[in-house]
């Protein structure tokens, strides 16, 4: 039938025919490149909104485990060193524990009816990190060890190997974008994703997401680590934070501040300590910010209660005077 | 071998830079003494040395001493090291009451002491892990 449509036509009108065949050609070209594009790119009013809001990451999804009881966060008083607690309804975490040349570690947890641990992490290999290792290890049932992989040559690093190799946890050096799951808390690992040999820098950084809420721990993390996470588009935004490093203006460098944009932050430092921690330019950023700010040398420890959606502060002790930007009300804190 | 001598009077007293303008790795040698009011406390013999290992340098500026076998904690200003320390480093270290006087690196024991965490290491990473991973 097309041939004799063609053979039927004088030169004009095989041109005609030409020409028509390709301008239809080139409209279903033209429509399809059109709905391609239109599938993919976003409208002009999603790019009005992109330009005007934060260009911070969303946050990670819920995890759709359900919920059932709090998660209470200690951020133990330890005198110039780390100790953090996740105790959760079904998970028990801990995140460094302690300094070397003090025994608070595993009386507190003993306090708090700890009887084992589902996780125990050593961010970096300091000994105002990882000092209470062996005490712990020898004392509780721990699931698993996570240290940053970093070599130390301390006798204290030594000892915690010892522990760790003595005891039945597994072992683990975790990298940016693990997530893991323990119990109903979803284990974010934000840092390190490589090894530079800058103990402070490889710090184990973590994203621990409890039902809506969000707790962030870097170690000693400085400012080029906070940097590489930024840079790395991880969620960040956590409501709980925990001051880098014990509030050194070596870390929390305003933009990481802002990427996390927590509701309240927490520092982890000795009352008089030879490093001026926590920094006034930090605290004075908090207080800009107007960031609540709570720190264990002036409340002793402290415990941030949560049931996934609502957080509820905590203090042992009442402040022994005023930071810029200090947390509102010393003790039984409600937000 | 390198050292440090610093006496107990010059700590707080500038002479930190001077021990740091005696240069790398040199006996610094008896510096004189600053101006100052106060006469210097009574001399004490330094103590034997000891071994400390370099745990940490806190904001650039304090050294942390992990000295002797339990680790006593010791913050020194990170001028008052041979230059070139880093953390993890071990040395020799002779103290004269609260004040350090001397500092050797040794480099012998800093050697051994990566050697043999190294295999302690090595052992671990054998181990594997155990955690529920989130394929979600």
């Amino acid at each position: 039938m097309y041939e004799k449509l063609w053979m039927n036509q004088g030169p004009a009108a095989r041109l005609l025919l030409v020409l028509a065949l390709l301008v239809g050609l080139c409209a279903c070209t033209g429509a399809g490149i059109w709905l391609a594009w239109s599938a993919a790119a976003p409208e002009s009013a999603e790019i009005e909104a992109a330009a005007t809001s934060t260009p911070l990451p969303e946050p990670t999804p819920l995890p759709t485990i359900p919920l059932t009881g709090t998660l209470t966060v200690h951020f133990c008083d330890v005198g110039q060193g780390d100790a953090i607690l996740l105790q959760g309804p079904d998970f028990t975490l801990l995140i460094d524990a302690g300094r070397h040349d003090r025994n608070d570690v595993l009386p507190y947890l003993r306090s708090v009816g700890v009887e084992r641990l589902d996780l125990l992490v050593g961010t970096h290999p300091h000994a105002d990190h990882i000092g209470q290792f062996p005490q712990v290890l020898e004392a509780l049932p721990v699931g698993e060890v996570w240290l940053s992989g970093d070599e130390h040559t301390s006798l204290t690093y030594e000892r915690a190997l010892d522990a760790i190799l003595a005891s039945e946890a597994g072992y683990h050096e975790p990298r940016a974008g693990e997530v893991f799951l323990f119990g109903s808390a979803r284990v974010e690992v934000l840092h390190p994703e490589r090894l530079t040999g800058r103990l402070h820098d490889g710090s184990i950084s973590l994203r621990i997401v409890f039902g809506e809420v969000a707790i962030l721990l870097t170690g000693d993390a400085e400012a080029s680590a906070e940097s590489e996470m930024i840079a790395r588009g991880y969620p960040l935004r956590s409501q709980v934070f925990k001051l880098g490093h014990h509030g050194s203006s070596t870390s929390n460098s305003a933009p990481f501040l802002a990427a996390v944009s927590p509701e309240v932050a927490i520092y982890s430092a000795g009352l008089g300590n030879s490093y001026g921690h926590p920094h006034a330019e930090v605290i004075e950023r908090l207080g800009a910010a107007r960031i609540p700010v709570y720190g264990t040398d002036r409340y002793g420890a402290i415990r941030v209660i949560t049931d996934g959606r609502q957080i509820v502060i905590e203090t042992e002790r009442g402040r022994a005077d005023t930071l810029p930007g200090e947390g509102l009300a010393a003790g039984g804190q409600t937000r | 071998m390198s050292a440090y001598r610093l006496w107990p009077w010059a700590r707080g007293k500038g002479l930190r830079a001077l021990g740091r303008s005696q240069g790398c790795g040199r006996q610094a040698g008896a510096p004189q003494r600053p101006d100052s009011d106060q006469a210097p406390p009574p001399e004490q013999a330094p103590s034997v040395p000891e071994r400390a290992v370099v745990d940490r340098i806190v904001d650039g500026a304090f050294a942390v001493l992990l000295v002797g076998e339990a680790e006593s904690e010791r913050i020194e200003p990170v001028d008052l090291l041979p230059e070139g320390t880093v953390a993890g480093d071990w040395l020799r270290v002779r103290y004269r009451g609260d004040a350090l006087v001397e500092a050797t690196p040794d480099a012998e024991a800093t050697d051994q002491a990566r050697e043999r965490i190294a295999a302690k290491l090595a052992l671990l990473r054998r181990r594997g892990s155990r955690a529920q991973r989130d394929e979600g």
